[in-house]
């Protein structure tokens, strides 16, 4: 028999409706795939054998008894989560000590809705600890390996979940988009993620790191399987006051590269400046020229306050994480170190249970909303955001889509910016400037670079235009081809 | 906007923060924060004087949903993560002079 884990999500839930393949069967097969390569990876801080068999098992339950499937888009289709997503009953970490033992009592909004759309949760992945970071070495427990070059990161903070896809570990996995998590790992480690508009999937059950920014996100080895998890977790919830009401457009991915014929794509010259590696310049400028070649107007334009992302990411995010951290006091839940007064357990427990990233989060954002700084800072950064969110408002008014590089270079070694924040932080200048709009974007697949590692290049569109984004994404995959899996196993 | 980052900032942030750094811990993290804010600073060179700030990105009204009554998480559920409890409370420390 073919190798199962070879199989797309997409295609899964039909053939086991169709009695040729079993939902167990594929279940187990991800799980030795995973138990015997995962050990040299570190794509799962947990793997949850037990309930995604019990998963597995009451589809095909339903299969024996002659019901439908329908309703069930997911049924069957292997998926591992990230560990700032709440689990019931499963331990959820976000990487962190002060974490580290916490069962969640109820299920995020997206992983309820996984469950409900019949997929199987393999286990729960590596991230940077709260999510802070692009490279998932500020994991409390142990660094993800990239797939493709284990000598290196896979990106972060989601690295987990982009590694978790790119070795086969599982068909689909979902992440967590604040400054560029979900795209950044995604084209470090050859896969697709998409980061939905804000607002688009419900934060419920997200840990918290910066609120008007996190966004429930979807990666997979192809543009047709990350669809079919956005449609999945996308759409309202009266739990989430920040959730869209509007309904959910689905993608229509049947034109192929058709739909980029008299596509307009916008292409902002600030992201091909100063600190692009060749290596990626050149994958993504051979990609847009295909893109070119199959029927789009390439738009050159200019994006000016693209270069002030950076500044305004690192004060906005680490003001809201500062808020939202202060929840870890050891009182209900989470670690707790014992100390003669109140002040003292406090202190003890964040210094002991926090690692060094997050701390200095915490004092950053502390810092910038103390008295006497917050306007000069917070309140500047937040000026300067609508100035961004103006620059990708006028271009739309131009062109249909944006294309840019994901990141800024291929997958760099372990441990080359550790001890350094400003260098690690780089790693996300390029998907900073969409998080900061709101607007969707996505990291395709733009082929292997000189260096045999993966490019990405990201798409980015209007505010809620992710079904036409993905029409336009799956058109550039079809054109540009997949890049495969990586041979390390 | 210039700042000084000294190690005793930096301890009065981490007052603020409810972090009780380590001595070790202090000089690492306020050279961080300095190359941080140093960049930080950048945003001076953008006028927005005439610019709204931006807290969220959709523009949206708050949204209420329907008051309904609904069964929240029960009481010891809600304990049930927590390092020490007593009867029905989370117990903390001693706040309080007697």
């Amino acid at each position: 028999m073919a190798d199962l884990t070879t199989l797309d999500a997409s295609s899964t839930p039909r053939r086991i409706a169709a009695g040729e393949l079993g939902a167990t069967e594929l279940c187990r097969a991800f799980l030795d795939r995973t138990a015997a390569l995962d050990p040299s990876i570190g794509a799962f801080l947990r793997v949850d054998a037990e309930g995604a068999l019990a998963s597995a098992r009451s589809i095909d339950a339903r299969v024996a008894r002659g019901d439908s499937l329908d309703g069930l888009p997911l049924a069957g289709v292997v998926v591992a989560v990230k560990d700032n997503l709440s689990t019931r009953g499963l331990r959820t970490t976000c990487a962190s000590r002060m974490l580290a033992e916490y069962v969640p009592p109820y299920d995020a909004h997206a992983v309820e809705r996984l469950r409900a759309a019949g997929a199987v949760i393999l286990g729960k992945t590596n991230l940077d600890e709260f999510a802070m970071g692009s490279s998932t070495e500020n994991s409390a427990f142990f660094p993800t390996r990239n797939p493709w070059d284990r000598a290196r990161t896979p990106g972060g903070s989601s690295g987990g979940s982009a590694a978790a896809v790119a070795a086969r570990f599982s068909q689909v996995a979902l992440g967590s988009d604040t400054g560029g998590s979900v795209r950044q790992p995604a084209a470090l480690s050859g896969v697709v993620g998409l980061k939905p508009t804000y607002g688009r999937v419900s934060r419920w059950g997200l840990v918290a790191f910066a609120s008007s920014l996190d966004v429930v996100s979807p990666m997979g080895a192809t543009v047709e399987d990350v669809a079919l998890l956005y449609a999945a977790i996308a759409g309202a919830d009266a739990r989430d006051a920040t959730c869209a009401l509007r309904p959910v457009e689905r993608a229509d991915l049947s034109l192929g590269p058709e739909v980029l014929r008299g596509l307009r794509v916008g292409v902002p010259r600030e992201y091909f400046g100063d600190g692009l590696d060749a290596d990626v310049a050149s994958r993504v400028r051979s990609a847009l020229d295909a893109i070119e070649r199959a029927g789009a107007q390439l738009v050159e334009l200019s994006m000016p306050h693209t270069r002030a992302s950076l500044a305004t990411y690192y004060v906005l995010a680490p003001a809201e994480a500062s808020s939202n951290l202060a929840r870890f006091d050891g009182v209900r839940y989470g670690l707790r170190v014992e100390a003669d007064d109140l002040r003292g357990m406090y202190g003890a427990t964040r210094d002991q249970g926090f690692g060094a990233e997050v701390k200095l989060r915490i004092l950053l954002g502390t810092f910038s909303l103390s008295a006497g700084y917050a306007e000069a800072f917070y309140g500047k950064a937040q000026r300067v955001r609508t100035l961004i969110a103006r620059d990708f408002a006028e271009a739309f008014a131009k062109v249909d889509v944006l294309a840019t590089p994901t990141s800024p270079t291929v997958a760099f070694p372990l441990g080359e910016r550790s001890g350094d924040p400003l260098s690690m932080y780089l790693a996300d200048v390029c998907t900073l400037p969409p998080s900061l709009a709101g607007v969707p974007a996505v990291s395709v697949p733009a082929g292997l670079g000189a260096s045999g590692l993966p490019v990405g290049l990201q798409l980015v569109g209007p505010l809620f235009s992710e079904a036409r984004l993905l029409a336009v994404a799956h058109g550039v995959e079809s054109l540009l081809g997949r890049v495969g899996a990586p041979s390390w196993s | 906007m210039a700042v000084d980052v000294s190690p005793e900032r930096v301890r009065s942030t981490a007052e603020l923060a409810r972090l009780a750094l380590r001595d070790d811990e202090v000089a690492p993290l306020a050279a961080q924060l300095r190359a941080v804010l140093a960049h930080v600073a950048e945003l001076d060179a953008w006028d927005t004087e005439a610019v709204p700030p931006t807290a969220q990105v959709l523009d949206l009204a708050m949204t209420l949903r329907d008051d309904l009554p609904a069964r929240g998480i029960d009481r010891a559920t809600a304990l049930s993560q927590a390092a020490r409890t007593e009867q029905a409370a989370f117990v903390v420390p001693r706040f309080v002079a007697e």
